[in-house]
């Protein structure tokens, strides 16, 4: 009954992405990328009909059915109201990263392994492995709550209850169809979601120009990531729906730049995911539409404000009203995380560094894919614009990443950092498999390509 | 293929090659390696100003010894771990019962036995001090932090 229980809950975040699929993923092929999308694509809107329908309705195993038809409802006249995406056109065999054949036998290659590393989370899951502190203290702890309450109630003074809260709704979803809270329901679902962000990858990884074979490799390297990534799939922290957001924003904006109109709203649905799922979600994605917007103004492209006003409004309707329900609880808002100036940079930089290549957390990723950006620097630097801002945006984002240690109260502890970097770092590694995707493409196509291409 | 690109090329599919081989290493010790990997769960127990202790001591109870009745006594002085653990009772209201401070050490087996308790698990601040545990109690599991204990018969 719990598997059971497990994947009707994923069943239902593709059931309300899915028609999002049609109406903002452009290019989407095979039943695996589509439901991999829809996956991430339900995951906010599912989670926010939750939240709101619970403010007026107790919740239990009928509540959670009708917020998964309400959602599917909404996604549904979205896609109406928009209609189908374009058709974009099949990677051709002249586009083969090596020759057709070796790029077919690569993709294999690859696939094989994406399998097996992926079936390791999900073993992991279905032996229900102990769950993480955080876990219990805020991410579970608040679907626990809103469980035993019957509502969206807090309980007062405890940690860190304002959390941008898609992870908790995830796991109450779970609890209500299960009809008890329990720590280890959200296990399965996550490992499959983590799927589906590689699927995700994926296709970001073609709609950017990365041959299907380098494609291939980039979602074998989103799931390679040793136990950082293990941990960040199960833990059931807000880390994986954040990742997944900030995949989304940023591929998403720079296939926007790349002259698809459709893949801004694709890029707003994944930063509005990324800003109710964690706290440094909304930074980021702000972030991440300074430099589409810059990159964008490179390019010549019109109506920026227009742009910007609509991938903020899709944003805005996501957090404002947990915002607004925060406020009127009044259950604080994160000073404690902001501290006085922390201006020890060798200190920072060591200690961060010292995670990133700490072998049991993320093996040698770290080094070998910044190594590759450097590597193809050239290549990418040339390539056009587009590409240009997803490198960049990329490598601002993770030096904002270890910047936000000058004024974290986090900053001084060896302990604190060893304990946050790898969750911050984990955040950015499709979005860094990606730029190194493109920045091989670039590599590899350069003498094949007649001086004067952009993007 | 100009050199630059198989060049390229060959580093993609070392580096692919490293990391892959390396991450299936790293996670062929999989309970052990996460073990390691997570050392917030350990210090969650551990640390003595952590509100929530007394969530992650039942919920951890609960993974030790499902649907036994154990009894949490918390000798820390923490007000917020307290407060929580009160919650903690909310939501384990058929399994768990809360034992008061006051009761530690003199009486708590009576207080336990009395209420039907089987096991005992303590939480105090951590200390140099030797964990001494009152006669009645046997020690199964122990950090610095909590000990997991078992009732002894009448």
């Amino acid at each position: 009954v719990t598997t059971v229980v497990q994947l009707a809950g994923v069943a239902a975040l593709a059931a309300v992405g899915w028609p999002l699929v049609g109406a903002l993923a452009a290019g989407a092929r095979g039943l695996v990328e589509r439901v991999s999308l829809a996956i991430w694509l339900g995951y906010a809107p599912l989670t926010l009909t939750l939240f709101l329908v619970g403010l007026v309705v107790p919740y239990g195993r009928a509540t959670a059915i009708l917020c998964v038809l309400v959602a599917a409802g909404a996604t549904v006249l979205v896609r109406v109201r928009l209609g189908a995406t374009a058709d974009v056109p099949a990677p051709m065999a002249a586009d083969a990263l090596v020759s057709p054949r070796a790029d077919r036998l690569i993709a294999l290659a690859a696939g094989a392994a994406t399998l097996v590393l992926l079936a390791q989370p999900v073993v992991l899951a279905v032996r229900g492995l102990p769950v993480a502190y955080d876990f219990y203290a805020i991410w579970g702890f608040d679907a626990k709550v809103f469980f035993v309450r019957g509502t969206p109630a807090f309980v007062h003074g405890f940690n860190h209850a304002y959390y941008p809260a898609a992870a908790p709704f995830h796991h109450l979803f779970l609890d209500l169809l299960a009809g008890r809270a329990s720590s280890g329901l959200q296990l399965l679902p996550s490992a499959l979601e983590f799927a589906a962000l590689v699927g995700v990858t994926r296709y970001l990884a073609r709609r950017l120009g990365a041959p299907p074979a380098l494609g291939s490799l980039v979602g074998l390297l989103v799931c390679a990531g040793a136990s950082a990534t293990i941990f960040s799939a199960l833990s059931g922290y807000g880390d994986l729906p954040l990742t997944a957001g900030l995949t989304v924003a940023a591929g998403a904006g720079v296939i926007w730049l790349r002259g698809d109109d459709r893949a801004l709203l694709l890029s707003a649905a994944g930063a509005a995911l990324a800003a109710w799922s964690k706290f440094e979600g909304l930074p980021s994605v702000l972030l991440v539409l300074a430099a589409v917007l810059a990159g964008a103004h490179a390019l010549g492209r019109g109506e920026l404000r227009r742009a910007a006003a609509t991938w903020l409004a899709v944003v805005a309707a996501a957090i404002v009203p947990w915002w607004a329900f925060v406020a009127s609880e009044g259950v604080g808002g994160g000073r404690e995380h902001v501290s006085r100036l922390y201006l020890e940079p060798g200190f920072i930089l060591s200690n961060v560094g010292r995670v990133l290549v700490r072998p049991g957390d993320f093996a040698l990723w770290w080094p070998l894919m910044l190594g590759l950006l450097a590597l193809t620097a050239p290549a990418w630097w040339r390539a056009g614009a587009a590409t240009r801002t997803l490198v960049l945006l990329t490598l601002a984002e993770l030096v904002a990443v270890l910047s936000a240690y000058v004024v974290s109260s986090h900053a001084g502890s060896v302990q604190d950092v060893r304990a946050t970097a790898p969750r911050l770092y984990v955040h950015w590694m499709p979005t860094v498999a990606l730029a190194v995707a493109c920045g091989v493409a670039a590599a590899v196509r350069a003498p094949r390509e007649p001086p004067g291409r952009t993007n | 293929v100009g050199r630059f690109p198989r060049l390229v090329l060959a580093a993609l599919a070392v580096a692919v090659g490293v990391q892959v081989c390396a991450s299936a290493d790293v996670n062929l010790g999989l309970v052990d390696v996460l073990g390691r990997s997570m050392p917030s769960l350990r210090d969650g127990l551990e640390h003595p100003s952590r509100p929530a202790a007394g969530v992650v001591l039942l919920a951890r109870a609960d993974r030790l010894l499902p649907d036994a009745p154990v009894m949490l006594v918390d000798v820390s002085g923490d007000r917020g771990t307290s407060y929580a653990t009160a919650f903690a009772y909310e939501l384990y209201p058929r399994r768990r019962l809360y034992g008061p401070p006051a009761v530690w050490p003199s009486s708590i087996v009576a207080y336990a036995r009395a209420r039907g308790a089987r096991y005992l698990l303590v939480r105090r601040r951590r200390t140099a001090a030797p964990w001494r545990l009152p006669p009645g109690l046997t020690r199964l599991r122990s950090t610095p932090c909590c000990v997991l204990a078992e009732v002894a018969a009448r």
